[in-house]
């Protein structure tokens, strides 16, 4: 029987996280967005209903005399920012055992940080990235969640959580220009994957960059794809595309695996601090409330 | 060039078929599913370029695999190494174990080169040859007979120890004849120093070829010896005589001499030996209590064993014994005959004083005042004080036979007795009737005056005990009984392997303590004796029943064996036996190699196997771990 995505446990982490997310802002890009955008600091730009947690002060009592209802004034110079959780739900995105099974990790990952976005007022928007074709309007629907704002939309983001599953062969660039290329706004794009992707993840993320975004990407790999616990004469399947191949995996071998997948996230490493991505290396036997409150911080994903 | 003793066990080479067949079966592949082969891919990309060694790898463990088995095959065949060899066929091997054999002059010692050699021709013997050891010490021990067995005769070589006494050349050469009587074309080896060879006068006739392998540095080797330690008693008190020898003779040597009385030091002198070898020294007025002696030269020559003498003073271990009597043969005879006992006839008319002696017999007479020593009185004719005689009785069957240790081995079933007096010794304390009578005791013994008296009722010319077996037994035990003899007769000189002989007396237990603190032990009837061999040089201490009652020294005293220089022939009979090159052809059989190898070879194979398939040790992808 498969565990709730978010049980009793998780979801007192989740609250206490939203203690904390007070003090927690998803994304660097604010300070310097409002820096050149100096001449209209002071704009009135729309209202949105008052969440709780949001300043009483910005609280337009006009508008709240005459609907009785609560609304906060947003001005241009405090644009709520576009948060984007993209998860990688191909094939090889269903591995391990819980408590470490990448899909699920990734599942509960992106609960946390939507808690956060909607509870500093972003604009979150959840795309499951790989089921199936996202041009297709719609399957891309039914991919995506929000966009939506504040924390009211919580519980219903965790149920569609809930409901998602990892499954069939991604070509993850395509995927990732294809999100670009629908004109999503300029935000915050935090990648959750593997990065197990024959044609590479490089062209997507550039693209999203051209499109405006701040990238961070969040590589989950299950403990046993960093060691892998088998030796002998072996025929490997792959679980996602069906390939096969086989292995007599000796201490050699396994020492070359090592050395190759250490250069392989190196390489990684180094290319996304080329160009400005935030790369976090997640091992998902890490706790990830450890990861949200400590790691994400120290790597300055979210202050 | 190689031979091979069971070359069809190369036939077995047939067996690397199904191994290789085994490796030629398509290899099963264990199915496991990972999330992505994409890196597995780019490894086997990688793998290309090592494609050879790793196919090489694999082929190595079916390599190594036909190689232990090539090795196995081979080391079943039994090759041998043609080499040359002492001897071969049916061989006896002579090994001086001999004191001479423990000098140092060659590394470690004489003994371990001659075992050494020794176990190099068990190892170049062929499969048809057979040996026997005999270990030539003072007494000849077989140590392997007749055995192609090599671990069984490399066992025995390695047991061997070297003795402290001087080899008995003539009955190991007599026990080497008879080894070889059986078998023909057989062969004496003779592995020695040859010291004391030249004295051997009676050799047996040796049917058989004898080679000779000397031990030693060639040449004369220096050695300084204590030749003589002896110890008499004089009318000043006791004087020591010391002898000093040096081989070889030809230049003088000075050593320091030391002297201990009962284990303390009485004298330390350097002393000179003159050319010509000898030095004889004395000493007078030794105190009269002394007890063991002991001489040390502190020299650094090849030979320690004889740098040491010791002595013990004791008395003479003989006794007299007067035989008052007007005449019986059977009774001078029987006593006369009684080991260490002198005895002496006096007839009754002419009584010479009788407190020399240690036991006096009065048959068929008992004067009134009998001699004040022990007393054995046969057939008394009138009463005396000591002994009331109150006349006689004819009724002389057997009733009683006491189990009385001094009736050990005394059949008295066939004895008869025609008349015996009858006596009092009712007054008599611890008087024991040992053999009696309807009519009265016919043996029996007393201790009356503080002394051992035994009385034997009848005359012995008026019974038919002197003619049975028991007769001399029965005086043996009754004359130990009166005056026991000391414990042990130690010769004034004793050497390794002389024997001792014990009189226990009424003791049950003897011990012998060895120089070294060991001890030899002895249980053992009363009135019976004992002989011991002592093996070791110095002083052994004898106990029976746990008190100690006296000390005898053993020592080497063997110019031969001191006379370390090694001898290039010795003389077998009339033949002159000189040291000949090996001129035989051995095997040196190469197996044990051959297994050694494919040992090595199954373990190398397993490390190659076990490296090939261990699950790694170091966790990857470093980024992952670091302090996130």
């Amino acid at each position: 029987m498969v565990s709730p995505l978010f049980d009793e446990r998780s979801l007192r982490k989740l609250e206490r996280l939203a203690l904390v997310a007070q003090r927690v802002r998803a994304g660097s890009i604010k300070g310097e967005r409002r820096s050149t955008k100096r001449g209209t600091a002071v704009e009135f730009a729309d209202y949105r209903p008052y969440a709780r947690g949001d300043d009483l002060r910005r609280v337009d009592w006009n508008v709240y005399a005459r609907l009785e209802r609560p609304f906060v004034k947003l001005l241009e110079e405090e644009e709520d920012l576009a948060v984007h959780l993209l998860l990688d739900s191909s094939g090889s995105m269903d591995w391990g055992q819980e408590p470490v099974h990448k899909f699920r990790y990734g599942l509960r990952l992106v609960g946390a940080l939507a808690y956060i976005g909607l509870g500093t007022g972003d604009r979150v928007t959840v795309q499951l990235v790989g089921t199936g074709d996202a041009r297709h309007s719609a399957v891309a629907h039914r991919a995506r969640f929000g966009p939506v704002r504040g924390t009211g939309q919580i519980f219903r983001l965790l149920a569609w959580l809930a409901q998602q599953s990892a499954g069939g062969v991604t070509d993850l660039n395509a995927a990732l220009r294809t999100f670009s290329q629908h004109g999503a706004r300029p935000g915050l794009v935090m990648l959750l994957t593997d990065l197990w992707s024959p044609t590479g993840f490089q062209d997507g993320v550039r693209a999203l960059l051209a499109g405006g975004h701040e990238v961070a990407i969040l590589h989950l790999l299950a403990p046993d794809e960093l060691e892998p616990p088998f030796s002998g004469d072996l025929k490997l399947v792959d679980t996602e595309t069906g390939d096969a191949q086989d292995v007599t995996l000796d201490r050699p071998l396994a020492e070359l695996y090592r050395r190759r997948l250490d250069d392989w996230l190196h390489g990684i490493e180094g290319w996304c601090h080329g160009r400005q991505v935030h790369y976090v290396p997640v091992c998902t036997d890490l706790p990830w409330e450890r990861l949200i409150l400590h790691t994400l911080r120290k790597k300055s994903v979210i202050r | 060039m190689i031979g091979w003793l069971a070359p069809t066990a190369i036939a077995f080479l047939a067996l690397a078929v199904p191994i290789v067949l085994l490796w030629m079966l398509k290899l099963q592949r264990r199915r496991e599913t990972v999330s992505s082969t994409l890196l597995w891919h780019r490894l086997l990309r990688d793998r290309e370029a090592n494609r050879p060694w790793q196919r090489l790898r694999k082929s190595l463990l079916l390599f190594l695999q036909l190689l232990v088995l090539l090795t196995l095959v081979l080391a079943l065949a039994r090759p041998f190494q043609p080499v040359p060899a002492v001897t071969a066929g049916s061989i006896v091997v002579l090994l001086d174990s001999s004191a001479s054999m423990n000098a140092t002059d060659v590394r470690p010692n004489r003994f371990a080169v001659a075992q050494e050699m020794t176990a190099e021709m068990i190892r170049t013997l062929d499969a048809t040859s057979q040996m026997t050891i005999i270990a030539m010490g003072n007494q000849p021990r077989v140590l392997a007979s007749a055995t192609a067995d090599k671990a069984t005769l490399q066992a025995a070589i390695a047991d061997a120890r070297p003795e402290q006494g001087t080899a008995d050349w003539s009955a190991a050469l007599a026990l080497a004849a008879g080894a070889i009587r059986q078998v023909p074309d057989s062969q004496i080896v003779v592995i020695s120093d040859g010291a004391g060879f030249d004295l051997v006068a009676d050799v047996v006739a040796l049917p058989a070829k004898i080679r000779y392998l000397p031990v030693g540095q060639p040449g004369p080797t220096p050695n300084i010896a204590i030749s003589a330690l002896a110890v008499r008693d004089s009318p000043v008190g006791p004087e020591l005589f010391l002898n000093l020898i040096q081989s070889p003779a030809t230049e003088p040597g000075t050593v320091a001499l030391a002297l201990y009385l009962d284990g303390a030091l009485y004298d330390s002198r350097r002393v000179t030996i003159p050319a010509g070898g000898h030095l004889p020294l004395t000493w007078s007025n030794l105190p009269t209590q002394t007890t063991v002696i002991e001489a040390r030269v502190r020299t650094e020559d090849a030979l320690a064993l004889d740098n040491f003498a010791c002595a013990v003073r004791q008395a003479t271990g003989e006794r007299q014994v007067l035989i008052v009597t007007p005449g019986n043969l059977f009774l001078e005879r029987a006593v006369a005959n009684l080991p260490a006992t002198i005895a002496m006839r006096a007839s009754p008319d002419a009584l010479p004083p009788a407190d020399q002696y240690d036991l006096t017999v009065y048959d068929g007479t008992l004067p009134e005042m009998p001699a004040a020593t022990p007393l054995l009185i046969i057939n008394p004719p009138t009463s005396t004080l000591l002994l009331p005689v109150t006349g006689s009785f004819s009724d002389t069957v057997f009733t009683v036979a006491a189990s009385d240790p001094l009736l050990n081995h005394v059949d008295l079933a066939q004895v008869h007795v025609a008349r015996a007096s009858s006596v009092i010794v009712s007054h008599w304390p611890d008087v024991r009737e040992l053999v009696r009578a309807g009519g009265g005791p016919l043996l029996l013994v007393g201790e009356p005056d503080g002394r051992r008296v035994a009385v034997i009722t009848f005359d012995l010319h008026e019974s038919d005990l002197p003619l049975q077996i028991a007769f001399p037994i029965l005086m043996a035990n009754l004359v130990e009984w009166l005056s026991p003899r000391m414990p042990f007769d130690a010769q004034e000189v004793l050497r390794p392997g002389d024997s001792v002989e014990l009189f226990p007396g009424d003791a049950t237990e003897a011990l012998v303590v060895r120089p070294d603190g060991t001890i030899d032990a002895h249980s053992l009837a009363a009135y019976s004796s004992l002989l011991v061999r002592p093996e070791q040089l110095g002083v052994h201490q004898v106990l029976l029943d746990g008190s100690l009652v006296g000390q005898f020294a053993v020592n080497l005293f063997d110019p031969a064996e001191s006379d370390l220089s090694r001898r290039e022939s010795i003389a077998v009979g009339p033949a002159e036996i000189v040291p000949q090159p090996d001129q035989e052809v051995g095997q040196r059989e190469l197996w044990p190699w051959l297994a050694a190898a494919a040992l090595l070879l199954l373990l190398i194979e397993w490390a190659v196997y076990h490296g090939a398939t261990a699950a790694p040790k170091r966790r990857s992808g470093s980024q992952f771990r670091r302090p996130l």
